[in-house]
């Protein structure tokens, strides 16, 4: 009697998921073999996509890792919970049975164990030629007239895949001119300790930033060890400082933080002060109460810290104040580090890129919104929350994770000197800190855009930009739905569009002056594109920007694939008037440093979720009500592992294509 | 007519099984795999181009269409795209390609459960009959179908 074991990592919501340089289908199977009989058990692993995955498909794919074909009748179970708990092998027996097992796998991956019965058991599959689904996608003539590079890949699930996918990846095909790398690369789990310290020399310098970001990238960061490597990725950590270095630095940066603290009044108004206070606690007091480090009483000490974190940064960078959504950022941070002054550093190295995001006049959100939009319309409903990374769509852990492997996307931007605790003073004509800044949050915190006439998007972004004119105009909440209620106007009219198969890209060429563009490195790209060479700006806001972004990402990294954005121009730029170039030509998306502001994989990643769930949409004929309420059920339970899978294709493909259209230099052709 | 089948396992598969072991074999395996048609693929007995292929009986997905069928078993045979190739349904029909497979086991199943498929690489006029010898042992009460005269025009 033989016992062969499998185990299958499912990717279930917690997992980090295949990498990104290849199509998804790539990823999704891989084996590690070994073969032994009853004593030793063979082990095996896969990565398999659940939503995909029948019990026909995993049977074959047993059958061809195990080899059983034909030879032996055998049966699967899984390692699940019984009734009581424990930890058993419950029988996998029909498909019901495996999505009870991806569901409730006791452990991060889904263990199966394979029984295999002795033939005179089962003389009935002896002779049986079983053609799975599978099969037909190898052999599938069709396809390989469409596709010859994708089946002599010769994977299954491509079929469904692009199926699912359908339409709208083809626009965005058509945009990318879509490759299919060959090169798989395995699936990564999350960074360990140990992993870890091999990225550090002898003296605990950290000696290979950008591999260390690639390497999260792919697999993410074990939870005990994002203590430790957020701050690397939040930028926190100026280069080459040695292990001692580092606790001393954070030590001292803690201590500046607690004197911070220790001078609100002195730094604000008593009036401004308590407008703060009274807006960051609203925000605290719902922010992830959920979670078990927020839970409990109001007056909690993580609570209370959060709410001093926020405070503290809103006094001390009165250029962009507190508003709402800040909190969602702050907590995952605070809830990993467990110390307020480290999450206050950390706090202010993630804002050092985002607080163009919060920044009164709206361009950098707008600039994301109408990128969305050109990548695939669909997309704009769930470009509500581009605000806080998207953050609020995940659960908490899931949170974690997408935001760790969106950071790593990033290349790394050390702080040359230390991270900067207080940020510029008001630029507003107001003398002394900023006494400009209270009211106008609490007034713009009241707006609700006038009802939704119009119903192009352009009218959307307007109004989006029009509503956020003061500082702190765009909330989490009230702007998140502002948003999600605009974009949804630009969701319809891409259903009329295609209804009348019309090339919505071509209709959603976004007002000229709502885009800013930095074209700083173009050439570090060395793109073929001549668009892209002759796009740089000749007032380019920052000429410094550019030998800084080659230290940061050498155009290496590009060649290779690696994630790594040039870095678009620090977010203090934003505050300067910037040139408004002609909007961008139809058809093309913008080069990485210009796509999503300074973080173009979070758009793959809005992308990835409206394509999770284009086919309910599309299918059901949603209204805008009703997609609202749709997105509205979903936000937190979004499956992390699909969503950040597809995404990296997208982007991996976006990256490969290099067929980048600058802003530069082209008509919009108006929509009707 | 020459004898076709000297060996026994060359023995066309309703020959060999009576038919309530085919039966028996059909509510066996269609129990384990209710979505799954089964099928048995033959090789016209005077086929000398093409294979024969290692298993005869198929367990095909019902959702599969003709064409994708034909191109698993031309995978199978592992046959150039030059090399011609014709599946006929039930002894005698050419049937559309774009029928799936639960389509045509509505329509051509045999009393024992099973669609029976012959392939060749010349089409056969739809008027292929077995070599079925008389004395064949197993025949159960499947009545044979005569032979017909153009299986001699066959030029093969």
């Amino acid at each position: 009697n033989q016992h062969v074991y499998g185990m299958l990592v499912a990717q279930a919501a917690s997992l980090p998921t295949t990498p990104q340089r290849q199509p998804p289908w790539k990823g999704l199977k891989q084996g590690r073999v070994k073969h032994e009989n009853f004593l030793a058990p063979e082990f095996r692993s896969f990565a398999v996509d659940p939503q995909i995955t029948s019990l026909d498909v995993l049977q074959h794919i047993l059958i061809r890792a195990f080899d059983l074909n034909g030879k032996k009748n055998f049966g699967i179970s899984y390692l699940g919970r019984d009734r009581l708990g424990q930890e058993a092998y419950l029988s996998l027996l029909s498909d019901w049975d495996l999505s009870t097992a991806f569901a409730t796998a006791s452990k991060p991956y889904l263990q199966l164990r394979v029984d295999i019965r002795p033939s005179e058991d089962s003389p009935l599959l002896e002779d049986w030629d079983i053609i799975s689904p599978k099969d037909v996608i190898g052999s599938d003539v069709l396809l390989a007239e469409k596709r010859s590079s994708l089946t002599t890949a010769a994977l299954p699930f491509t079929q469904s895949i692009l199926s699912q996918v359908g339409r709208t990846l083809s626009k965005v095909q058509q945009v990318l001119s879509w490759s299919y790398g060959e090169d798989a690369k395995p699936f990564k789990p999350p960074l360990s300790d140990a992993e870890f310290h091999t990225y550090l020399n002898h003296e605990g310098q950290l000696s290979r930033p950008e591999e260390l970001r690639l390497r999260i990238y792919h697999g993410g960061v074990e939870p005990s060890l994002r203590k430790v490597v957020w701050r690397y990725l939040l930028n926190v950590y100026p280069d080459g400082l040695t292990g001692r270095e580092r606790m001393d630095y954070m030590k001292r940066k803690s201590r500046e933080y607690e004197q911070l603290k220790s001078e609100w009044a002195q730094r604000a108004s008593p009036e401004d002060l308590e407008f703060i206070r009274s807006t960051v606690l609203k925000d605290v007091l719902r922010t992830d109460r959920a979670h078990p480090y927020y839970a409990g009483p109001e007056d909690g000490p993580h609570l209370r810290a959060l709410h001093d974190l926020l405070t503290t940064y809103a006094v001390t960078h009165p250029q962009v104040s507190y508003c709402q959504g800040m909190s969602d950022l702050a907590s995952p941070i605070l809830a990993v580090m467990d110390h307020e002054g480290h999450a206050f550093v950390c706090f202010c190295g993630i804002m050092k890129r985002l607080a163009a995001n919060f920044h009164p006049d709206g361009r950098a959100m707008a600039t994301k919104f109408a990128h969305l939009q050109k990548q695939a319309p669909t997309t704009s409903s769930s470009a509500t929350l581009l605000l806080l990374e998207l953050k609020r769509e995940f659960a908490f852990d899931d949170a974690l994770r997408m935001l760790e492997v969106t950071w790593s996307s990033l290349p790394p931007d050390p702080p040359e000197h230390e991270v900067e605790l207080i940020g510029p003073p008001s630029q507003a004509a107001d003398p002394g800190f900023g006494g400009h800044r209270g009211r106008p949050v609490r007034q713009r915190h009241m707006l609700r855009p006038a009802g939704g006439g119009g119903g192009a998007f352009e009218d959307a972004v307007n109004r989006l930009a029009s509503t956020s004119q003061g500082p702190g105009g765009r909330s989490g909440g009230g702007g998140g739905r502002l948003l999600r209620q605009a974009s949804l106007d630009g969701l319809q009219q891409l259903r009329d569009n295609m209804g009348a198969q019309r090339d919505p890209l071509v209709q959603l060429s976004p007002p000229a002056a709502l885009i800013s563009s930095k074209s700083l490195s173009e050439p570090l790209l060395n793109s073929p594109d001549p668009l892209l060479s002759s796009s740089s700006h000749p007032d380019s806001p920052s000429s410094s920007s550019p030998p800084s972004t080659q230290e940061a990402s050498p155009t290496g990294d590009l060649a290779m694939g690696s994630p790594f954005m040039p870095e678009v121009g620090s977010p203090q730029d934003t505050g300067k008037p910037l040139p408004p170039p002609p909007p961008p030509p139809p058809g093309g998306l913008p080069p990485p440093q210009e796509f999503g502001r300074g973080n173009p994989f979070m758009l793959f990643l809005c992308l990835a979720i409206l394509l999770e769930h284009r086919d309910h949409i599309m299918r059901n004929g949603l209204d805008y009500n009703e997609l609202a309420m749709h997105f509205d059920r979903l936000v937190r339970k979004h499956h992390l592992g699909r969503v950040l899978r597809r995404a990296k294709a997208l982007f991996a493909d976006y990256l490969q294509s290099e067929v980048w259209d600058s802003e530069e230099g082209a008509e919009a052709t108006a929509p009707s | 007519m020459p004898p076709l089948q000297k060996n026994p396992s060359l023995r066309p598969f309703k020959q060999r099984k009576s038919l309530a072991t085919r039966q028996e074999e059909v509510a066996g395996i269609r129990a384990k795999f209710p979505n799954k048609i089964p099928v048995i693929v033959e090789r016209y007995p005077r086929e000398k181009l093409l294979p024969l292929l290692d298993k005869t009986k198929f367990l095909v997905p019902q959702e599969l269409t003709m064409t994708q069928f034909l191109s698993i078993i031309r995978s199978r045979m592992v046959l150039r795209a030059t090399e011609a190739f014709y599946l006929l349904v039930d002894n005698k029909s050419l049937v559309s390609m774009s029928m799936t497979m639960a389509e045509i086991y509505r329509d051509y199943k045999d009393k024992d459960g099973f669609v029976y498929m012959t392939y060749a690489s010349q089409e056969m006029f739809g008027c292929l009959e077995l070599a079925v010898p008389s004395s064949g042992s197993s025949h159960g009460n499947r009545p044979e179908i005569p032979f017909t005269p153009c299986q001699e025009k066959l030029v093969l």
